[in-house]
């Protein structure tokens, strides 16, 4: 089913070859070449995200900022960030700007690997107190989604992020198999959904840890066009 | 078949009669249905003893059938010490008994029983000990007697998990009060999560005879499991055991190879009572058991637990088991009542089977069949009458119904007091811990209906503690009941002893009574003395006799001695289960993969895996060539797990003057200068280099081990000293390589937009721009002495970065090298890397590294320790040695000693054989007296041989750095 050979583009995934293994089928999107389907159709995979699947988000656009002008900079760049800390702050765009602290935030980009926010920041004039943290290269970044999610990742993180309590917006900056990560409730509209970003390098590790929490309720490796589906894009 | 003394359905409650599972005991091929456990398949099919007692190999059966004694402890292929009153049967399953020579019905070791009065309470203390030396000749032969089971080195590894669960209210026992809890808590709009150890909830009223229909607790658990059934916010995890609580509400619950770690807003303990056995002599036959365990016996697995029986009793349930025997066809003797004037309903039905009625009267003996394993009578005898008026009835089966123990391990983890209680003739609870709450009989409560008001009570209770309205007109409970059921002192001494008060080690009164004629009056030091309770059953049945027993003997009450200290875990536990599926994170440089390819042999540097060499064969050879081909050609290797540190802002000068020894105020832009760290005490910790990218910002680099602690350092003093700076680790953002050797630059020119010829491009300067189409920072660094660039670019574009420069270089030989020719090229150059050549007390003028440290400014972190040391003198340095006279197969290990008048003087750090000098170099600490150039010190090798070293300039290699900076 490849027909594009992630190998080939000079921006690769720390997953790529994992993908491979089971015969994911890549895109070329504007950050870099994505697993796009790991079976004959997206509403298939779609489905059984329905009920759990893992998905490579690493090569889509991300991008941080941190330093005590941080938040003001963006805001004056007219992005919204409300006041609460580890939320998640929908844009006009769709786009949603993650509030990690009182002086960091992050930006999870689009699947389609544009985001006119992650531009439109980059290209802005730096205060003096704005820093870029270089989330794209520093961090991993997978989506777990599914109805089964809360009980799987309860297998590798000690934080409550059952549905009905860790809600729709929702940032933990915790532990996952002993690694550092960001979760983020980002949900697919009925789909839970759960991203997680953590230590690049360790990408391989946690990726086998997810599927190893995951083999326990029948759950699937997805590509992004299933996560389209769910998400009505 | 599945047995002789299998009884047809209803009864059996646990068991599918149509799936038969063939098994295997003592070799023995055996049948039993699905959902029997072990001892109930062996019991149907007539087999009593399963197992042997530690001490006196004397044979043992069921006694609980609850999984709380040590009696059916069994061995399986794979796993010792399993309950095999609590392990389901599975198809092919093989059991072998325990603790017993030869076989388990004729073991060779059984005579111990007959050494008895050699082997008195406390003789590991008294014995062994002299003369001097006497123990490791006693100790092979007890070892080789003692111990449980056998544990085979041959088992694959379990697959264990843990995982975390949250909850509003935990109700630890699905028995009627726990049911009762979960509900009403549920009600009230709580989370609840319901835990039990058995497979069916209902505890006793799966099992236990309330009324003489015997319907009732039947219909009770139904109408329960109903409600439970109907609850969306229960959650039950039945064989579930929940083995300890902690910390805020910390729940550990282990669910088959799974540890849930439960956090609950409130706990109800409903964990019930534990049926005690009555001490008298031969209280241990097989045969002999809880009266509850005969009930289990019947209803949950649809077994006879016998033909002929007594049941010796204290209470009304003991009428209960008389009739439930007679039901499934046991003839019942007698009932052997304690009480004078028993009031029990189920009298006269116990009439209707014309069964003898002895009341005001004490079991004082089993009888043995002859060949000691099984009861075949039981001696009896009225109470106030001497021993010689006793009877004998017989019997092949003896229920004992005697009184309870509280459940009450769990509310002793929280710190609750559990103490005997005169009026209850038991143990009980007080001071529970807020937000822990208790229910039914381990409260004392026996009657169902109080055990059920007492459990929606508790559950209301719980409810209301997480937050939930409280509910209106709930009355508490009626006050414990547990007189009622108890005997005061169910304790009958016989002249010939045997009456075993501790069923694991195999403890007898008199034990109990010389440990305190030994002067161990206290509890603790009798327990630990007499090991009473330290067995497998860690005091479940011999903790109440062991109080009473010590009680009567020193005369004081039972209340003020107290009560051995219950810790958690509640039941045993795997290793496997504590440490669960293992997460060791491993960290991989984005080309770790082509480092596969190319035959990389790799190895861990902290959480990284790098590439020491490339190929097989000989490993030295290889590292040897893989150094050529830089000093020679062209060598590439992976510098990923280098840390990287981002410092920016107004103040970063400032700051890197402060963190590091070395002076930046004057640093250029595209210049980069070595950076060394030291502690508050002027250690070395770190070295790297600083690259100043722009007036406001540096790029750091650290060792792979030592970034994050430089990281932490950092934050610490930033947010001390409140500088205008950001510090940012960016060790996995960015990835890099070294390519290095004089033919280096052939490689990378083509492939980037900066111009990296000498003159554009010195000896330490730093650029930005492309390789490739890949974004990247260029370094021109020396750490291995010839012409090279480190190339950083952002992670994702690594492994682009090796294969376009694995495919320029192809042309003209690049080769990888890893970490070991690394460190031969450096040696060479006689650069030190921190934590080989340094120690935890190494400070940069015992390094000879005085040259990285800046006397001008005013302070750097460790600056007043340095100076203060370099005041002093200095007792040893680090210095570059030769060893003229050795090969390349006699090269000095790191750690080897240097040896002055036969004493240590040093020690090496590094040595190699170095294939461009053709000799043996390397760098030793020798005291400071040594240090001078072309001294001679002594190493002593690991084989005893001794080699002469010659103190050494450094670097031996290329002096003027002329390869390097070309």
């Amino acid at each position: 089913m490849t027909d594009l050979d992630p190998a080939m583009h000079i921006r690769r995934s720390p997953i790529y070859r994992k993908l491979l293994e089971i015969g994911a089928c890549f895109v070329e999107t504007e950050s870099g070449v994505v697993a796009t389907r790991t079976s004959e159709t997206a509403t298939i995979e779609a489905e059984q995200a329905r009920h759990l699947g893992l998905s490579d988000l690493t090569l889509c656009p991300r991008a941080g900022y941190k330093g005590w002008a941080a938040i003001d900079w963006a805001r004056e760049l007219g992005i919204i960030i409300g006041e609460q800390n580890n939320r998640t702050y929908s844009q006009s765009d769709s786009t949603r700007v993650v509030r990690l602290s009182d002086n960091e935030f992050l930006i999870p980009g689009e699947l389609s690997g544009s985001s006119p926010a992650i531009d439109m920041l980059s290209s802005a004039r730096r205060l003096e107190g704005v820093y870029s943290v270089p989330r794209a290269d520093n961090n991993c970044r997978f989506v777990i989604c599914g109805n089964q999610t809360p009980a799987m990742v309860a297998k590798l993180c000690g934080v409550d992020l059952r549905v009905h309590r860790f809600h729709e917006g929702n940032v933990a900056q915790t532990s996952v198999a002993r690694l550092n990560a960001i979760i983020i409730r980002s949900d697919f509209r009925d789909v839970p959904a759960y991203e997680l970003i953590a230590d690049i390098a360790s990408a391989g590790y946690m990726w086998n840890c997810l599927m190893d929490a995951m083999s326990e309720f029948g759950g699937c490796i997805v590509g992004t066009s299933a996560l389209c589906v769910l998400k009505g894009t | 078949m599945t047995g002789v003394n299998r009884l047809d359905a209803p009864v059996g409650l646990l068991i599918d009669r149509t799936q038969q599972i063939n098994f295997r005991f003592e070799g023995q091929d055996y049948q039993g249905f699905k959902g029997d456990s072990i001892a109930s398949a062996l019991c149907a099919n007539d087999r009593w003893v399963i197992s042997r007692s530690f001490k006196y190999h004397r044979p043992r059966g069921v006694l609980t059938m609850a999984g709380y004694d040590s009696n059916t402890l069994v061995q399986l292929d794979h796993e010792p010490n399993v309950h095999a009153d609590k392990m389901m049967l599975s198809e092919g399953l093989n059991v072998l008994g325990q603790n017993y020579s030869g076989s388990l019905d004729q073991d060779r070791r059984s005579w111990l029983g007959h050494l008895s009065a050699f082997l008195p309470v406390g003789f590991y203390y008294k014995a062994f000990y002299k003369p001097r030396g006497a123990w490791r000749l006693w100790s092979s032969l007890i070892r080789n007697y003692a111990g449980l089971g056998k544990v085979s080195l041959a088992t694959t590894q379990e697959y264990s998990d843990k995982s975390y669960a949250f909850c509003d209210v935990a109700v630890i026992g699905g028995g009627c009060a726990g049911l009762r809890a979960a509900i009403q808590a549920a009600n009230q709009g709580a989370e609840v999560t319901l835990i039990d150890e058995n497979t069916a909830l209902g505890g006793a009223l799966c099992y236990a005879r309330t009324n003489s229909a015997e319907s009732e607790s039947k219909e009770i658990r139904q109408t329960l499991l109903a409600k439970v059934a109907e609850q969306e916010n229960i959650l039950v995890l039945t064989n579930a055991v929940a083995n300890g609580i902690y910390s805020d509400n910390w729940v550990a619950v282990i669910h088959g190879r799974r540890l849930v770690k439960l956090r609950a807003k409130a706990i109800v303990v409903a964990t019930g009572a534990m049926e005690q056995p009555a001490v008298f002599r031969n209280n241990d036959l097989p045969g002999v058991m809880m009266g509850s365990a005969a009930q289990r016996l019947i209803r949950l697995y649809g077994v006879r637990p016998g033909r002929s029986a007594v049941v010796f009793t204290s209470n009304n349930f003991g009428y209960g088991v008389a009739l439930d025997l007679l039901e499934c066809g046991t003839t019942v003797e007698a009932v052997v009542d304690t009480r004078e004037n028993p009031t029990n309903s189920l009298t006269p039905l116990l009439k209707e089977y014309d069964v003898k009625l002895v009341t005001g009267a004490n079991v004082i003996a089993g009888i043995s069949t002859p060949k000691g394993d099984h009861v075949m009578g039981v001696e009896v005898v009225a109470q106030n009458r001497p021993l010689t008026e006793a009877f004998r009835i017989s019997c092949d089966l003896l229920c004992v119904s005697t009184g309870f123990v509280p459940s009450s391990q769990l509310l002793s983890h929280v710190g609750a007091n559990v103490a005997y209680d005169r009026s209850l003739a038991t143990f009980a609870v007080s001071d529970i811990p807020s937000g822990i709450f208790a229910a039914g009989s381990v409260l004392n409560r026996h009657n169902l209906r109080t055990v059920g008001d007492d459990g929606t009570y508790a559950g209301s209770a719980a409810a209301t503690f997480a937050g939930y309205k409280a509910a209106g007109n709930i009355q508490p409970p009626d006050p414990p009941d547990a007189a009622e059921y108890n005997h005061r002192s169910p304790i009958f001494e016989h002249p010939s002893g045997r009456e075993f008060v501790d069923f694991d080690e195999d403890l007898e009164v008199h034990d109990l009574r010389d440990a305190v004629s030994d002067g161990y009056e206290q509890i603790e030091l009798l327990k630990r003395y007499s090991t009473l309770g330290m067995g497998p059953s860690q005091g479940r049945h011999s903790s109440l006799p062991g109080v009473l027993i010590a009680s009567e003997s020193t005369g004081r009450d039972p209340s003020i001695l107290g009560r051995t200290t219950v810790r958690p875990p509640y039941t045993g536990v795997k290793f496997g289960t504590l440490a669960g599926r293992s997460f060791e994170p491993v960290r991989l440089s984005p080309m770790h993969y082509r480092h596969l390819e190319a035959g990389a042999k790799m190895m861990p540097a902290g959480l990284w895996m790098r590439p020491a060499y490339y190929g097989s064969g000989n490993r030295d050879s290889i590292i040897r060539e893989e150094a050529l081909s830089v000093r020679n050609g062209v060598g590439l290797i992976d510098v990923s797990t280098l840390g990287g540190l981002e410092i920016r802002g107004p103040d970063s000068v400032e700051f890197l003057n402060r963190m590091y020894t070395f002076s930046y105020a004057k640093q250029q832009v595209g210049r980069s200068r070595y950076v060394l760290m030291t502690d508050r005490s002027g250690v070395i910790v770190d070295d790297g280099v600083a690259c100043r990218l722009s007036d406001n910002h540096f790029y750091v680099t650290a060792t792979t081990s030592g970034v994050q602690g430089v990281y932490q350092e950092m934050l610490w003093y930033n947010a001390q000293w409140q500088l205008s700076v950001d510090v940012t680790n960016v060790t996995a953002a960015w990835c890099g390589v070294n390519i290095a050797g004089p033919l280096s630059r052939d490689v990378i020119k083509a492939l980037t937009n900066v111009d990296v010829s000498s003159s554009s491009f010195p000896y330490m300067a730093v650029r930005e721009g492309f390789i490739a189409d890949i974004p990247a920072r260029f370094m021109r660094v020396g750490f291995v002495g010839e012409l090279g660039f480190e190339i950083h670019v952002p992670s994702t574009y690594g492994e682009a970065l090796w294969d376009v420069l694995m495919d320029a270089g192809k042309a003209i030989g690049i080769t990888p090298f890893g970490v070991e020719a690394q460190r031969l090229l450096r040696l060479e150059k006689g650069h030190i890397i921190i934590g080989q050549d340094t120690d935890g007390l190494t400070h940069p003028y015992e390094a000879d590294m005085a040259w990285a440290i800046s006397r001008k400014k005013p302070y750097f972190v460790g600056s007043r320790s340095i100076e203060i040391q370099a005041k002093r003198s200095t007792a040893r340095k680090l210095v570059g040695f030769v060893m003229p006279d050795a090969d390349k197969d006699s090269v000095p290990e790191e750690c080897q000693l240097v040896v002055r008048d036969g004493d240590i003087s040093g020690r090496v750090t590094s040595a190699a054989f170095s294939p461009i000098l053709e000799k043996v170099i390397g760098l030793a600490y020798v005291e400071f007296d040594q240090a001078k150039v072309e001294n001679t010190f002594t190493i002593k090798f690991a084989d005893g041989r001794f080699g002469i070293a010659h103190v050494t300039a450094l670097p031996f290699f290329d002096p003027e750095g002329k390869r390097q900076e070309v």
